[in-house]
């Protein structure tokens, strides 16, 4: 079933969209999860939860297509998990693996709970992203956003992990330097 | 804000960004990772490389490792063939690598002798046809595996098919821009960025310190301790313990240098190192005096003179032992990167020009390195550092 035949069901309120998206986007959305939690009944959690906020949220904003907008649910529902239960201590995944190289750009310690301070941060990064040429684009937020390991970047991307883990070091210091000049660091 | 919080603004990122991310997610990876895929490798080159490596085997064994010019007979024979023959000496390297290679040290691996085919003499990846066709294929023929030659990881950063000075240059310049925080903007391939990839994790360091220490030992070991130049980075990690060891005994503490005249200088024959540093080192000879709290300061100065005098006249005898020498080819050819290690150096750790000057820099010089002299280099220096000034200024 395609994405506007899913939409059609969810605003019939028909719960049979539910299970279409679980088939269809369940799995990426999954691992996705999995990938920042490190946990799979956490991560299964989280795809519930995203199936329950398409519910809620009928009709839902999918101008650029159904699996984006799950797939900032899903991310949404994994990251508060994520920050309830403090396992980004614990280690071992991809997404504290990604948290210690932006840490290296980001050093403070002080979370922010300012919504304008978050604002104005998401809006220079979304800037900061649009500037960048595709490849590097897409190398970071399959990184930092889909918390991808390096060599399935390269595998996906044709490129090998050198030349990914240059382009993400690159970035990272072209944020750094970006966020500095703005003030935000 | 922390690095948390940076992540977790990511979820509220615009639809349109996210879409370019989920399409990327759904599609399978590409089928040219060849660094994923196994290598096959030359078995016979294996045997003649661990001959190779047995003869400095013996070598160290059959002297003690005092004579630098007492390469065995079989050695210099695998030298010459592996000049001979490129393709052989890159077989050859890559046996060693498999032979010696420590568990976890490469992450491609070494198949056995009966599947290597007869004429494969380089390394071979094995890349598999198109996963489509291969579903669409329901027959019983295997698809034809397509070979593809490409180079062996070797640490043959300027890719011209050895290891030679000029990649230890490379390493140099590579790792300094690494501290610098510059190297980024190095313009380094992906080809060369594999050849850095030797060790392996830190992938936030193209050449990390323990890569720069292999470029230096094993450069170390064919320049200066005359192992053959078939030797190369990868084949001095799979033996680092032996090769370190050997470079341990090869080095020789100054006392016991055998070419200066010790009786000449007032010592023994056979200095032991307190004899050395008594006789040339006037702080050490003052803390070790016996009666050094009894000493008058007229007695203090003429040690000191005595010390000074000795070593004066150690540094014009080992000074003597080193005649100049016309450079080599091969340091002439290397010229050019060396100049641009010593500017770099300079602009970077001592000027701190910046990203910019270092942007001119780099293209100035790797772009043109044949064409530009010293000079001109230098004048393209200058002008970064006065653009920087000006900005500074500004």
């Amino acid at each position: 079933m395609n994405d506007a035949a899913i939409i059609a069901l969810l605003q019939k309120r028909d719960e049979q969209a539910l299970l279409e998206i679980r088939q269809a986007y369940g799995g990426l959305c999954f691992q996705t999860a999995y990938r920042i939690l490190g946990s799979r009944e956490d991560a299964e959690e989280c795809v519930s939860d995203m199936l329950i906020g398409v519910w809620n949220s009928i009709p839902p904003d999918t101008s650029e297509g159904l699996c984006p907008y799950l797939l900032a649910l899903v991310r949404r529902s994994a990251v508060d998990c994520l920050r309830r239960t403090t396992c980004q201590k614990r280690g071992g995944t991809q997404y504290a693996a990604a948290l210690d190289e932006i840490a290296e750009i980001i050093p403070s310690d002080e979370r922010t709970e300012s919504q304008v301070e978050r604002r104005e941060v998401l809006a220079a990064v979304t800037a900061f992203l649009r500037g960048l040429p595709e490849r590097q684009r897409q190398i970071f937020m399959l990184r930092y956003y889909a918390a991808l390991p390096v060599r399935e970047i390269a595998g996906k991307l044709g490129m090998t992990p050198n030349a990914v883990k240059l382009s993400l070091m690159r970035t990272r210091q072209k944020l750094k330097e970006d966020f500095r000049k703005k003030g935000l660091l | 804000m922390n690095a948390a919080d940076f992540l977790e603004l990511l979820s509220d990122m615009p639809q349109d960004m996210i879409a370019d991310c989920a399409v990327l997610l759904a599609k399978p990876p590409a089928d040219n990772t060849s660094v994923l895929m196994p290598r096959i490798v030359s078995c016979a080159a294996a045997a003649a490389c661990i001959a190779a490596v047995s003869g400095i085997g013996y070598l160290l064994k059959d002297d003690g490792m005092t004579q630098q010019n007492s390469i065995p007979e079989a050695v210099m024979q695998e030298t010459a063939a592996a000049d001979a023959s490129e393709t052989v000496a890159a077989a050859q390297t890559t046996a060693v690598s498999a032979e010696a290679a420590a568990p976890g040290q490469t992450e491609t691996s070494v198949q056995s002798a009966e599947e290597v085919p007869a004429e494969t003499a380089a390394e071979t990846v094995w890349i598999p046809a198109e996963t489509e066709s291969v579903t669409a294929d329901t027959g019983n023929a295997e698809p034809e595996p397509e070979r593809i030659t490409e180079p062996e990881i070797t640490g043959d950063l300027d890719l011209d098919g050895r290891f030679t000075h000029a990649d230890r240059l490379w390493a140099e310049l590579i790792f300094s821009a690494e501290l610098d925080g510059v190297a980024d903007e190095l313009p380094l391939t992906d080809a060369q960025l594999r050849q850095c990839d030797l060790i392996a994790d830190d992938y936030r360091s193209p050449l990390g310190e323990a890569e720069y220490n292999a470029f230096q030992q094993t450069a170390k070991l064919i320049y200066q301790y005359d192992v053959p130049a078939v030797l190369n980075v990868r084949d001095y990690l799979g033996q680092q313990a032996y090769y370190d060891d050997y470079i341990k005994q090869k080095e020789v503490n100054p006392w016991e240098d055998p070419r200066i005249d010790w009786e000449a200088l007032g010592l023994p024959a056979h200095p032991t190192e307190a004899e050395f540093l008594s006789a040339l080192d006037w702080h050490y000879a003052l803390e070790h005096a016996e009666s050094k709290d009894e000493m008058t300061s007229g007695e203090k100065t003429a040690l000191r003179k005595k010390c000074q005098s000795t070593a004066g006249r150690y540094m014009e005898m080992k000074a003597a032992l080193y005649v100049p020498q016309e450079p080599t080819p091969e340091q002439q050819a290397c010229a050019g990167l060396t100049n641009i290690i010593q500017l770099y150096v300079r602009s970077m750790h001592e000027a701190r020009y910046g990203e910019q000057a270092w942007s001119w820099f780099a293209e100035a010089n790797f772009e043109n390195v044949p064409l530009l002299t010293q000079d001109e280099l230098l004048a393209k220096l200058e002008a970064a550092k006065e653009w920087n000034f000006r900005m500074n200024d500004e």
